[in-house]
């Protein structure tokens, strides 16, 4: 067996009969799921299907600021996410980074959004801090965009420039998992062009969860695919055969563009 | 179905603008010519000597400095139980509960507590602190029971500014591994503090101002006070005494003049600093 091959063996994010709802109303129905290191792993179908719920939960973001209720079993590296609290909770976010839909930049300046994280987990050192933010800022291919203008207000950068200053502010702190919500809705298709080639760069250092409503986006760089509709996991496949021979007729529609 | 119309589109914006405009203007000038008429009459009598002198003869001559000292005594003592236990508390019911009875109760409880006239905070500041407590006529007192009466501006307020942040601060703050304190402190109340500020200078124009709750708990000696529990005369109540037992008119709206251009350049520094931390946030 190659390295290579062990690598995108390994399960780092394990979803076990995972059903998330707010109150009575459900959204997913328990879904099972692996997703392999290094990979970029996409999950598409239409809006209000869930995508959104699944990905907030795997941080436990749903659970505590939306009230969901989530049962089953989510582990990342080995770590049963949902008993997480507190500390170990902030930890583990530490190495699981979200992107939302929108770019959602702090209040702050370039640098400090970069810099935001780490604070947080207590780094002091300006010099250690400076690094890291250039660091990540390159791995999100903003730096040389941004280097001379790191003091400037994020909110005055584009809107494809926000997102990838969003992913740089994920990247911050070496996460080993990156969540990703539909990161490009907002953006023009070459802007969309460059956060795929952002991705792909990332991995195979960092497993990549990708919601995305342009199925386009998943056959371009998902390594694996998985389709959910209405709250159900319809299937899970390699892309390419995902979207060669769909076993379901349900995936056959949706890819056909008959509804959604 | 379309209503039949009294006026044409253009005719009823022109009669809006126009009413609106009058609204504006009606509130401008009602408070010009409050302050005109104060300052006209208090004109003769303002000199840095009025400012910056101890009154004699029961404030019928000499200055006011003392009651100055003792207004910025009495309010800043105010501010310092209000904001910090308003903003608190603010905290509590935007960032820790979900909408249930007890919000409603405590929320009600706030907006009533609010509508209480400020003479019956006077009397129980009066019964409980310096009775009760012992603590006499004097500057804390004063300054607790002004606390209390401005506490609910500063919860409401605070609340709805803190409510106001977008929510999505708090999604990104502790995605990013902040707990949820870390997130409220470095990101939530950061956005907040203009209309957190604009509730705290809210209070502090009441506590500046205010009369009945003072002339109980603080009392009403006019000399300089040197510790928290000295009596204190603030501005308001030397205003009140003097025109009350005919002292002087004249020293009495030279009192209300400094009072008004002190809650004026209060409310204009307030703004300018709330400006300057939104243009920050923003």
């Amino acid at each position: 067996m190659t390295v290579a091959a062990s690598i995108s063996d390994r399960v780092v994010i394990d979803i076990r009969d995972v059903s998330i709802r707010y109150g009575d109303m459900v959204v997913l129905q328990p879904v099972t799921l692996q997703v392999f290191a290094g990979t970029i792993h996409g999950v598409i179908g239409p809006a209000g299907s869930g995508k959104t719920s699944l990905l907030r939960s795997i941080n436990k973001l749903s659970v505590e600021l939306d009230d969901a209720t989530v049962s089953g079993r989510i582990e990342i590296d080995g770590n049963d996410v949902l008993a997480l609290r507190g500390d170990a909770l902030a930890a583990l976010r530490r190495k699981v980074g979200i992107v939302f839909a929108t770019p959602q930049p702090l209040p702050r300046t370039v640098f400090e959004n970069v810099a935001f994280a780490p604070r947080m987990a207590g780094v002091r050192d300006e010099g250690a801090l400076r690094a890291t933010v250039e660091r990540a800022l390159r791995s999100a291919q903003l730096w040389d965009e941004v280097a001379d203008r790191l003091d400037l207000m994020a909110s005055q950068l584009s809107g494809g420039q926000q997102q990838r200053l969003c992913i740089a502010r994920a990247l911050a702190l070496n996460p080993s998992v990156l969540l990703l919500d539909e990161p490009c809705s907002a953006l023009d298709p070459i802007t969309t062009r460059r956060i795929e080639d952002t991705l792909v760069a990332l991995t195979p250092d960092v497993t990549v969860l990708l919601v995305t409503n342009n199925i386009r986006q998943a056959e371009r760089i998902a390594t694996r695919t998985s389709f959910i509709l209405m709250g159900e996991l319809v299937e899970t496949a390699p892309t390419s055969r995902l979207f060669a021979e769909p076993r379901d007729s349900r995936t056959r529609d949706y890819l056909a563009g008959r509804f959604g | 179905m379309t209503m039949p119309r009294l006026l044409a589109p253009r005719s009823a914006q022109r009669v809006a603008m126009t009413l609106m405009w009058a609204a504006t203007a009606a509130t401008v000038g009602l408070l010009l010519f409050i302050i005109g008429f104060v300052l006209r009459r208090g004109a003769s009598t303002l000199s840095w000597e009025f400012l910056f002198s101890s009154p004699r003869h029961s404030g019928a001559l000499g200055g006011i400095l003392p009651t100055v000292v003792s207004t910025i005594y009495v309010s800043a003592a105010a501010v310092l139980v209000a904001a910090p236990l308003g903003v608190a508390a603010a905290i509590y019911l935007a960032e820790y509960t979900k909408e249930s009875r007890l919000t409603r109760v405590i929320r009600s409880g706030t907006d009533a507590l609010a509508g209480i006239p400020s003479i019956i905070f006077g009397l129980f500041g009066f019964a409980f602190f310096v009775t009760a407590l012992g603590m006499g006529w004097s500057i804390l007192s004063g300054g607790l029971t002004l606390g209390l009466m401005i506490l609910p501006t500063v919860i409401r307020t605070s609340e709805e500014a803190l409510r106001a942040v977008p929510r999505h601060y708090r999604d990104v703050a502790q995605s990013l591994g902040a707990s949820k304190w870390q997130s409220i402190r470095s990101v939530v109340l950061p956005a907040a503090a203009p209309g957190v500020m604009t509730g705290v200078v809210l209070g502090i124009g009441r506590a500046v101002s205010e009369t009945a709750a003072v002339i109980f708990t603080a009392g009403v000696a006019l000399k300089m006070p040197f510790s928290p529990f000295d009596s204190a005369r603030t501005m308001s109540v030397h205003f009140y005494t003097l025109t009350m037992e005919g002292i002087s008119d004249d020293m009495a709206y030279g009192t209300a003049s400094v009072l008004v251009v002190t809650i004026l350049l209060i409310n204009i520094g307030a703004y300018t600093i709330m400006n300057r931390l939104t243009r920050k946030y923003r």
